[in-house]
């Protein structure tokens, strides 16, 4: 997400935005005569159909494998090998793979453009622009936004990912978790170098600040007593009455699937903005998919 | 006593000014071939930096790879090449802005853990930090990136 200046993200948005008013019709010959790989060295059904689909209506072809187990990936193959042969069959590769530095390293070998549908714990650059498009949608800007962080920010890529990409933007980020969970040194660091970071622990007392409030979950496994995870549980789920603290515009969004961080009673509340930022997964991906077939075409050229 | 050391040499290089303890850190890290006949003197008394270590690669001239590791473990050494019983180059060894294949990425789900490539770090300085140019970890730590040399 770090190879995104403001100008990409910018582009990728406005294209975004196209895709999501075009009619199907008006969509199904953006990807014409074009083949795209969709290599998932480890499921991930959710992703995968959105690349499937957005492929599919924008009129390619697509071919790849869903996981590892199949291919020849298994029997010993490397990435790097792997990367080579496909190439030969495609204008451009999606790969989701377990490894951190896996995506990067396939866009260095392949003459190809390459799209980063996940790489272990690193990034997620495609739900990274749609956390950006989706705010941007339902605020009509980004710049002077106080965004909130809650959850697992220590280990969250998305977090990461996400509060990376809105330091090209003037917003206040801030970071709610109790300290076992907070924002690690090296990234801190990073970020606050580049734009205004403040964290909390406590998320009643930070809420009325907010426009956006931003969860992930909270894993059990992460606690190393048991007893400390049952303590910040339940201080960390959204509820309507806790959303009474805050601003009546503000917003709330997750990257899906949830366990019990979001209570289903905010679903209905014009709070709840998970379910458009899971719709909008689509138009992104079909603007990235476009632009990047383009933009080597132009090349080309 | 310095200029005696240097001048010890026909040929090869000298590395003074290594912070001192540092200088079989230097020499396990670079595996220099046979070639270069090898003395080196620790703790020796210096002006500018009270104590230091040396380094002498007798008939062997430092490549540019080696000269970045240094860069690595012994900042604001000096390099000193010998032509002929003569200073031919003499040259601050500063850390490198890039370094490949030096640095072990600490992190065990790094590509670079598990494919046949050379690890790639972007290096910074004050505070000292490294960065994976694939995995994006970060190694704040000076003894971390010390442990994790190749
Ligand atoms: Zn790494």
């Amino acid at each position: 997400m770090s190879d995104f200046s403001k100008q990409d993200i910018e582009c990728v948005l406005e294209e975004a935005k196209k895709f999501k008013r075009f009619s199907k019709a008006q969509k199904n010959r953006f990807l014409e005569d074009k083949t795209i790989g969709t290599l998932f060295f480890e499921p991930s059904t959710r992703t995968r159909l959105s690349f499937s689909t957005a492929i599919q209506n924008l009129g390619g072809k697509e071919i790849g494998f869903a996981e590892a187990a199949s291919t020849s990936t298994a029997k010993g193959e490397s990435l790097t090998d792997t990367v080579r042969v496909v190439e030969k069959y495609c204008d451009l590769m999606v790969i989701r793979h377990p490894l951190n530095g896996s995506a990067r390293l396939a866009a260095e070998v392949s003459c190809k453009p390459v799209i980063n549908a996940g790489d272990g714990s690193n990034q997620h650059p495609t739900q990274t622009l749609l956390d950006v498009y989706t705010i941007q949608e339902a605020f009509g800007r980004v710049d002077g936004l106080h965004i909130g962080f809650v959850g697992d920010l220590r280990y969250g890529r998305t977090v990461h990912s996400l509060a990376n990409a809105l330091t090209h933007f003037k917003v206040d980020q801030h970071f709610i978790a109790p300290p076992e969970l907070g924002l690690p040194d090296y990234f801190k660091k990073e970020i606050t170098k580049k734009g205004l970071v403040k964290e909390h622990t406590n998320l009643e007392d930070t809420l009325p600040e907010l426009d956006v409030l931003y969860c992930t979950r909270i894993q059990k496994e992460r606690f190393p007593d048991p007893l400390e995870y049952e303590k910040v549980k339940d201080s960390y789920t959204i509820t309507p009455a806790l959303l009474g603290h805050g601003k009546k515009e503000l917003k709330v969004m997750h990257p899906l699937p949830r366990v019990n961080e979001i209570s289903y009673e905010v679903d209905s509340t014009p709070h709840a903005l998970y379910f458009e930022q899971l719709a909008n997964g689509l138009p992104i991906r079909e603007a990235l998919l476009t632009l990047l077939c383009n933009a080597q075409k132009e090349e080309r050229k | 006593m310095k200029e005696l050391h240097i001048k010890a040499i026909e040929n090869g290089t000298a590395i003074d000014h290594i912070p001192p303890g540092r200088a079989l850190k230097v020499l396990s890290m670079l595996h220099l071939p046979l070639q270069a006949t090898i003395s080196m003197a620790m703790h020796v008394d210096s002006r500018r930096m009270k104590k230091k270590d040396l380094i002498y690669a007798e008939n062997y001239e430092l490549k540019e790879q080696e000269i970045k590791k240094i860069g690595l473990v012994a900042r604001n050494a000096t390099l000193n090449i010998i032509r002929n019983s003569e200073v031919a180059v003499k040259q601050k060894i500063t850390l490198p802005e890039t370094i490949r294949n030096a640095i072990t990425c600490p992190n065990p789900a790094c590509i670079t853990n598990h494919e046949k490539i050379p690890s790639d770090f972007e290096l910074k300085d004050n505070p000292l930090e490294a960065k994976c140019h694939y995995c994006e970890r970060v190694i704040l730590e000076e003894k971390q990136i010390l442990e994790n040399l190749k």
